[in-house]
């Protein structure tokens, strides 16, 4: 188990392209780091400049305070678990898991140990004889975690190690992944493009867009104060709705004004950064979660309340998604509770913002003001 | 209903004609392939006069004389079959290992001149042997190696035409996450080529292996240049021996000569044609 410390680190390739740009990152020991973000954000080169397949253009990585900017990934006592499980397919299961101990001539009999151990952990005792395409996808997943956790080295490092899976065994091996993680109480650094996958599984997420950091934060930290709108739009499903807003300010008071709509903000926000708004445009964020048709809530509160059209309902058991439309011109997204909900299709309904919840972002930089 | 059910059956007799016309076509284009051969094994049943009165192609009764005739030479062709083994498996083992290790490294890493390098393999893929067989024989007169199986075993090490179906093998067969994984599993370079490149690689080596393994077994031109003495001839040499007699050709002693440098070509063929057509296609598509 190790503490990973990465300072400045560049990525450029060849002809210009920049893939990481001074990324700086702690992670302690047994922390659960997650690096997400979108396609070619740079999350995937930075987890493969850490494991040493790739290059270092600038900056240096740290693993337990020892620079490994030139180390081998051989020699940085790392494992790695990678999307398409990269499984020998000429070995059988106990090969594959003990293939890396056997290069480093580890006695036979503390291979045995150590694969079967693992191969308990992640239940596939029964398979240690087969080959890998004779295993379904959840099974070659859980040979590919036990190749790294035989080697019990002193960071594991896994690139998107769910995305070839079907949704069930997703969240199937998502529970799995995190048992793992606090049974074996070791570092993990963790890349995916999934949002959902980074809120419940990592200790703290990493943000990224266009090779540049955007926020490092708990889960819980990210989701509720999300610095800019690209954070504020990335997490969250389904996403923040964004509307270009109006601040008008009067007295003590802040309102938000957008499509007709007055919704008057708690004191809380009546702050310098946000008076000093005034008449200025911003960009008004609101989950989904934070709009209701709850008949009560929305008479109690006509401070925060509209109207709108309704265009689609989707109802998914435990929730209901409403995508209306304000003043036929604004699309935004509600989250309800579908055993009150009365919302159908084409009706107008009327909605409440719940105020206490509501971002507000800089129109120009896109940085939060407040949240 | 009506003109479905007339649909279906004119869609039907369309197909049977279709059908029937596809085997007409493999079956005709089948005789070619093989009428060639079975003459070859027939006539090594029959005497020159047979042959010379004309075609047949049922077996006749005199193999046993040709069979006396060919080993009553001074140049045995178990000799021929001994030498040909010799010069055809070392130089197909070497083709195979070097040119999988040309095309992995071609494949693999990133290195200057990488494209020319390979484009040099392509243009050298179109040279034929006969341009540059005299340099070649020159060289090898001054090395002192001729009337030697070396000249003709090493220069597989280098063989354009296996490193360019090597390379197209791997191109869609190679996963390079696994190259990765191994190196993260503690392995060198040359580990992950033989421990894990290699035993992945097996339907494509056994492939090119055969390809090889053939090629080098029937050749004539260049052993006929650098082998001298006859105790060294290979069996396409040896067979030619037998047609060049001073007196007269026994031509059924040639034909069962002929029959006999094809035996071990067809054994490895029934033997392995399963995978040598699985090699085939897992190099065409990646599965």
């Amino acid at each position: 188990m190790a503490s990973l410390s990465l300072q400045h680190v560049y990525k450029k390739y060849d002809g210009g392209v920049v893939a990481v740009s001074d990324f700086n990152l702690e992670i302690a020991d047994k922390e659960f780091v997650i690096l997400v973000g979108p396609s070619g954000c740079g999350k995937s080169t930075t987890l493969r400049m850490i494991a040493g397949l790739e290059d270092i253009t600038e900056g240096e990585i740290y693993i337990d305070n020892r620079i490994v900017n030139d180390v081998l990934p051989k020699d940085r006592d790392i494992a790695m678990v990678f999307q398409n499980y990269a499984l020998y397919p000429h070995m059988t299961v106990f090969e594959n898991m003990a293939f890396g101990l056997k290069i480093r001539k580890t006695p036979k009999d503390e291979i045995k140990r150590r694969v079967s151990e693992a191969a308990k952990i992640l239940e596939i005792e029964h398979l240690l004889q087969r080959k890998p395409k004779a295993l379904s996808g959840g099974q070659r997943q859980r040979v590919a975690l036990g190749r790294a956790i035989v080697r019990d080295p002193k960071v594991f490092l896994m690139d998107e190690p769910l995305s070839n899976l079907d949704a069930k065994l997703r969240v199937q091996m998502r529970v799995e992944i995190t048992k793992l993680h606090q049974r074996l109480q070791t570092t993990i650094i963790y890349v995916t493009h999934d949002q959902t996958e980074a809120m419940t599984m990592g200790t703290r997420i990493v943000v990224m867009k266009d090779g540049f950091i955007q926020q490092v934060d708990a889960p819980s930290e990210l989701y509720a104060n999300p610095v800019n709108t690209f954070v504020a739009g990335f997490i969250g499903m389904p996403p923040m709705n964004f509307i270009n807003a109006l601040v008008a300010v009067e007295g003590d008071d802040v309102n938000i004004v957008f499509e007709n709509f007055t919704i008057k903000l708690p004191e809380r926000y009546a702050v310098p950064e946000v008076m000093e708004q005034d008449g200025k445009e911003v960009i008004f964020g609101v989950r989904p979660e934070a709009i209701t048709d709850e008949t009560t809530y929305v008479g109690q509160h006509p401070e925060s309340a509209f109207s709108a059209d309704v265009d689609v309902v989707e109802m998914l058991g435990a929730e209901t998604y409403l995508y209306v439309t304000v003043n036929g011109a604004l699309p935004l997204t509600a989250r309800v509770d579908p055993t009150t909900s009365q919302s159908r299709v084409g009706e107008v309904v009327d909605l409440a913002i719940d105020a206490n919840r509501v971002h507000i972002f800089d129109k120009d930089t896109e940085q939060s003001i407040i949240s | 209903m009506q003109s479905g059910v007339s649909l279906s059956e004119s869609n039907s007799a369309r197909l049977l004609v279709f059908r029937t016309l596809i085997y007409i076509v493999l079956v005709v284009l089948s005789l070619l392939a093989v009428i060639p051969v079975w003459l070859v094994l027939v006539n090594a049943t029959r005497s020159s006069a047979e042959i010379r009165a004309g075609l047949s192609i049922i077996p006749s009764k005199s193999f046993g004389f040709n069979w006396r005739f060919i080993n009553s030479r001074d140049t045995s062709i178990l000799s021929g079959y001994k030498n040909s083994a010799i010069i055809s498996f070392s130089s197909t083992a070497l083709t195979v290992y070097f040119s999988m290790l040309t095309a992995y490294a071609i494949e693999v890493y990133d290195f200057k001149f990488k494209n020319t390098f390979r484009k040099i393999i392509y243009v050298l893929v179109l040279i034929p042997q006969q341009v540059s067989v005299m340099g070649f024989f020159a060289y090898m007169n001054k090395l002192g190696l001729v009337n030697s199986f070396v000249p003709l075993i090493l220069p597989a090490v280098a063989a354009p035409a296996s490193v360019f179906f090597a390379e197209q093998y791997l191109q869609t067969s190679l996963v390079k996450d696994l190259i990765l994984s191994a190196r993260i599993d503690g392995c060198g370079e040359f580990t992950i080529f033989h421990r894990v490149m290699m035993p992945m690689a097996k339907p494509g080596i056994f492939t090119l292996s055969i390809l090889s393994l053939v090629s080098s077994w029937n050749n004539f031109f260049l052993p006929s240049l650098i082998l001298t003495s006859k105790s060294k001839y290979t069996v396409p040499l040896v067979v030619k021996l037998l047609n060049g007699d001073a007196y007269r050709t026994e031509l059924g002693a040639v034909y069962l000569g002929m029959g006999l440098s094809l035996l071990p070509v067809v054994v490895i063929y029934i033997f392995m044609s399963k995978q040598i057509v699985g090699g085939l296609t897992l190099g065409a598509v990646k599965e």
